[in-house]
């Protein structure tokens, strides 16, 4: 897809695991994906397909009794004089120095819950220069300076003595502002943003969803953008792949995603989407059969089997499929389109 | 379907809802939070209106006024009960509020949250029936048994907890545990916010039919325009304590005749990449209730203010039939709603 130059982010074979009482949580389960400098990828799939748990496994933060058991995170980590540096996040200590240097710095995460970005006892402006002088090499005056400059340009009225409020003083859209500010201001390479508007109304969301749109282009760097809201991916990001369990089923840009979909999947979730249209709309709405299974009762073969209206009976519930290119750019895993790419 | 033939059910008139500010170590009363500010509609037997509208506009609030589960600080809700009694929720007497109580019910947003862990689905569901003591033993068996078939749940699930179930099971169980009164009238309070797509649509198709089984009418309260357009025959916005537009669900999104209507619709992300849908985010923020701008509380964000905006409010003007506009300009206004 992109030549070695370009790229930021190589996920290769990826796995995250669970180890609990109850059995393993294959949270995520050999994902690959590549992520070019200055791009934007969405992360689709329902709840519990393992999009928060892929972004924590980039950065390291897996909970326990989490672990990354397999896989290799390679991130081109631009150096001191120019150029770059491969190096395996994945087998970094998971709080050596190394890490913690990138993390909160070059690679940055807007969390699903929002009190897990701010801390509520420190007012925003505090948060802020602490991120800009571990990350920045400046002093705390550069770093409020910075701070300020950070607030405004995510569209913060009164930025100077905004700074000064505790986060629960925000409301939803304003603290949402300050997050992005945040995540934004130690200059990333990437931004992770963990379903970021989910919990803001659809006004509000709009223009966050703007603001990180020419945020991303003047500053230039790569988001990864995880929602479950095909609508907000749709519009927002140049990639998508798509999980389910813990593995992707489908990977493409997004015209090709939307256009022509292969997975069954992919389908489904798509058609199940209601769509704003001009008049009330009477027939039913496309349902995907069944639920999401247990993860502690994963179907064997693909794991999308027994909700599938493709099923093959004797393949899908035995063959397990892989990720296979079906044109430049677009692969699928599904045994569907196993023999065209095999011949 | 029946809805626009058939007979009234809910008269909300003039509905008020204030909470006090209360600070200090005095407990004074600093001012008021205008939760519901002289909300008006009514519902017909067998239909769906949709209350769509922006966080803290005063959803939650009108239905909770409807159940009786916050005391309202002015206007009147009348609702007619089976037997073709016209009852006014807040004076009734306590034999008419049993009544109410069992033909009105709620369905709530959080499957997660709203069901109790340490029940059986079993005891989820009955318990309507047993904390009123209106059956028991091998009838109210029997009763759970048909609600859980009748929302797509095996009875064989009964004895398990809610932890064993998906997000889409808890709702169905949430609303077997809401019909198992026999009720005419359901609240539903953000019913598929919490579910996935997938999930969203099965739980959606399961109240279109029974409502068309059971002649159900729904309150469907959302933030959600892409739902509220396939589950809804009628849909009022509100904005800041006030329906600002109210109309037949086709009007809604095809002509609106409110500025504040069109940036709802133009807000939505539309799952297509070849539509590009950025440049029309509204600015600003939603006002406080408890500190309203003057004249028409939309002023400040809308893109058409006018002097007249900023000192009058607008009446509630009628656009066409069924159709009613809380505007200044309705008269005037050619908004597009909906891209074609
Ligand atoms: N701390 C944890 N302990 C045990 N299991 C976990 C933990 N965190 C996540 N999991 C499990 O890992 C799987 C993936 O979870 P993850 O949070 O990544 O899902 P998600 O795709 O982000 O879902 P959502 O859309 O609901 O946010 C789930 O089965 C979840 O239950
Ligand atoms: N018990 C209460 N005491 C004081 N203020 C309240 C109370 N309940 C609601 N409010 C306020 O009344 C206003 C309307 O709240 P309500 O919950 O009805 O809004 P909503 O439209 O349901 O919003 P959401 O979409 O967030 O659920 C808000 O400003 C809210 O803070
Ligand atoms: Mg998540
Ligand atoms: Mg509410």
């Amino acid at each position: 897809m992109t030549n070695d130059s370009d790229t930021l982010i190589r996920v290769e074979d990826v796995r995250t695991h669970f180890f609990l009482d109850e059995g393993v949580v294959k949270a995520v389960d050999g994902v690959s994906f590549d992520l070019a400098r200055g791009a934007t990828l969405g992360v689709v799939g329902e709840s519990g397909c393992g999009k928060s748990v892929l972004a924590r496994t980039i950065i390291r933060i897996v909970p326990r009794p989490g672990r990354t058991i397999d896989g290799a995170i390679w991130y081109h980590r631009p150096s001191e004089g120019g150029g770059e540096r491969p190096i395996d996040l994945a087998s970094l200590e998971a709080d050596g120095a190394e890490i913690r240097d990138i993390r909160g710095g070059e690679i940055t995460m807007i969390f699903q819950e929002p009190m897990v970005s701010f801390s509520p006892v420190h007012t925003i402006g505090d948060q802020i220069v602490e991120a800009v002088t571990l990350h920045r090499n400046a002093t705390r005056e550069e770093a409020r300076a910075i701070a300020v400059d950070t607030l405004r340009r995510v569209g913060i009225p009164n930025a100077e003595s905004r700074i000064d409020e505790y986060p629960f003083r925000l409301s939803g859209g304003m603290r949402q502002r300050a997050m992005i500010a945040m995540a934004l201001s130690s200059n990333p390479t990437l931004l992770m943003a963990d379903e970021p508007t989910t919990a803001l109304d659809v006004t509000t969301q709009a223009q966050i969803l703007e603001l990180m749109a020419d945020l991303q282009e003047e500053f230039g760097m790569a988001m990864m953008l995880i929602s479950h809201n095909l609508g907000v991916v749709a519009q927002t990001t140049e990639r998508i792949i798509v999980m389910y369990l813990g593995k992707v089923v489908e990977s493409a840009d997004v015209r090709t995603l939307f256009r022509d979909p292969k997975h069954p999947y992919t389908q489904e979730l798509l058609k199940s989407v209601p769509k704003l249209r001009r008049r009330r709309q009477t027939e039913r709405l496309a349902a995907i059969y069944g639920s999401v299974p247990s993860p502690y009762e994963r179907p064997a073969g693909c794991p999308f089997h027994p909700r599938c209206p493709q099923f093959m009976a004797g393949e899908c519930d035995v063959i397990e499929p892989t990720l296979k290119a079906v044109s430049e750019g677009h692969s699928v895993s599904c045994l569907l389109y196993s023999e065209e790419t095999d011949s | 379907m029946s809805a626009d033939s058939s007979q009234t059910i809910l008269e909300v008139d003039g509905l008020k809802v204030y909470f006090p500010i209360i600070s200090g170590l005095m407990r004074k009363v600093r001012g008021q939070v205008r939760a519901v500010d002289g909300v008006s509609f009514d519902l017909r037997v067998g239909e769906t209106l949709a209350l769509v509208g922006e966080s803290g506009c005063g959803k939650t609030t009108t239905g909770r006024a409807i159940l009786q589960a916050v005391q309202p600080t002015g206007g009147r809700i009348t609702f007619m009960t089976r037997e073709g009694d016209r009852v006014s929720t807040i004076s009734a007497a306590r034999d008419v509020q049993s009544i109410i109580r069992q033909e009105i019910q709620l369905i709530f947003q959080d499957p997660f949250a709203s069901l109790n862990p340490r029940m059986t689905i079993f005891d989820i569901v009955a318990d309507p029936l047993m904390a009123n003591r209106l059956s028991r033993g091998r009838e109210l068996e029997e009763r759970v048994t048909e609600m859980l078939r009748l929302v797509g749940l095996s009875p064989d699930y009964m004895r398990r907890y809610p932890h064993a179930f998906s997000g889409g099971q808890r709702q169905r169980i949430g609303i077997a545990r809401a019909l198992i009164m026999n009720p005419r009238l359901l609240i539903a309070d953000e019913p598929v916010s919490a579910l996935d797509v997938s999930v969203q649509s099965q739980i959606l198709n399961l109240m279109q039919d029974l409502q068309e089984q059971l002649d159900l009418t729904y309150l469907f309260i959302s933030h959600d325009l892409s739902v509220v357009q396939y589950i809804s025959h009628r849909v009022a916005v509100m904005y800041v304590g006030k329906i600002v537009e109210i109309a037949p669900t086709d009007d809604i999104f095809s002509a609106p005749k409110h500025p504040y209507t069109q940036a709802l619709l133009s807000s939505v992300p539309i799952p297509d990449p070849e539509v590009r849908t950025r440049g029309g985010a509204l600015e600003g923020e939603v006002a406080d209730p408890a500190n309203p701008p003057s004249g028409c509380y939309f002023h400040p964000r809308c893109p058409m203010a006018e002097e007249i905006c900023r000192e009058t409010e607008p009446p509630f003007a009628e656009v066409s039939p069924g159709h009613f506009s809380r505007c200044h300009f309705y008269a005037d206004l050619d908004l597009p709603g909906v891209p074609e």
